[in-house]
């Protein structure tokens, strides 16, 4: 009897719960492949175009977008042992949720990958300070969302980040990360290690720079108005 | 009251910036209405995956060694086979990149202290 190997494996339609729930219990290597292959497929796309618009900025962009896609995937099913749905979620949230946890790996995986282009003898050390993904199921709420974004605007930002060095486009996203833009609060403190690690430098240094680009910036959107 | 004015109008330049870093890319988004913000802007937007992202194999493979683009491929090999050899028969480059080396090491062992 003639057996046909498939090259590219057939498109099974699993829902989130049993890809995880597979993936956690799952022994067999072959259908643990094919849960691995469906969440892949599932997830590669959305994950890739927010990777791309982040790593845009900075130099080696599409590689950089490539390797922490592919780390990506690889910490998460590491990592699905860990994870779970919040007890009580519906079906219909599942994407949502598991998209939050692929970003906190996302995210975790940037800072690694582009500490190591920046600084690599000292990947140790960051490596050790940035520690694993930390993901909480809960929802927390952005700070005043209520304020409406136009679209030019958002153009005139891009234009004035363009104006920046890539370690001001650094230091300012690690801010925004942690919703630390404004002048009254400050970055946590494995953060403000994190970016004195790579750059070699102090805090007050970190802080300095940060002035500097939020100033640009804010000279370039606003001031420019102005005229 | 017009220096209240003046600080209140900043912040709101720092908010409004931070929306969009958080919303507009610059910042992977991590709340739903940063992710239904994003989606809003991006999602129509088609995204061509590369070859390398095109299937899971990487998954399987074993993991290759990235070398950075920005820093030059020097392996520990070498090091070991110049100081076999000895000091003088090194490459200025591995020299240099030796020295470097050496006084990040010397600095971070000074700032553990």
């Amino acid at each position: 009897m003639q057996v046909t190997l498939q090259t590219r494996p057939m498109k099974i339609c699993f829902t989130d719960q049993q890809i995880i729930d597979g993936l956690k219990d799952e022994n067999d290597e072959d259908k643990r492949r094919l849960l691995q292959n469906s969440f892949f497929y599932n997830y590669v796309k959305d994950i890739y175009k927010m990777l791309v618009q982040k790593c845009k900025n900075f130099s080696d962009a599409e590689q950089l977008a490539k390797d922490i896609n592919q780390e990506t995937f690889i910490k998460a099913f590491k990592g699905v042992q860990k994870f779970s749905f919040p007890v009580g979620s519906e079906a219909k949230n599942h994407r949502k949720i598991i998209m939050k946890w692929l970003v906190v790996i996302a995210n975790n995986c940037f800072k690694k990958e582009y500490a190591k282009r920046i600084n690599e003898s000292s990947y140790d050390d960051i490596v050790e300070i940035i520690g694993e993904p930390t993901y909480e199921p809960f929802e927390t709420e952005s700070q005043d969302l209520q304020i409406e974004i136009v679209n030019p605007f958002r153009l005139k930002l891009q234009n004035a980040f363009n104006l920046l060095s890539e370690r001001e486009k650094h230091i300012i996203t690690e801010y925004a990360d942690e919703e630390c833009i404004d002048t009254t609060k400050h970055l946590s403190d494995k953060s403000m290690k994190y970016l004195c690690a790579v750059y070699e430098t102090t805090p007050e240094n970190i802080r300095q720079i940060k002035k500097r680009a939020l100033d640009k910036i804010k000279k370039s959107c606003f001031n420019a108005d102005k005229k | 009251m017009k220096k209240n004015k003046s600080d209140n109008s900043q912040l709101n330049q720092e908010k409004m910036i931070e929306k969009i870093l958080r919303t507009g890319g610059f910042v992977l988004p991590s709340s739903d209405d940063e992710m239904k913000e994003f989606e809003r802007i991006y999602g129509t937007t088609d995204v061509i995956l590369p070859e390398e992202l095109q299937e899971p194999n990487f998954l399987y493979s074993s993991p290759k060694k990235k070398q950075s683009a920005k820093i030059k491929e020097l392996r520990s090999n070498d090091f070991a086979m110049a100081a076999r050899q000895g000091a003088e028969n090194l490459p200025d480059e591995v020299k240099k990149r030796m020295e470097q080396d050496r006084r990040k090491a010397d600095a971070r062992r000074k700032r553990k202290k």
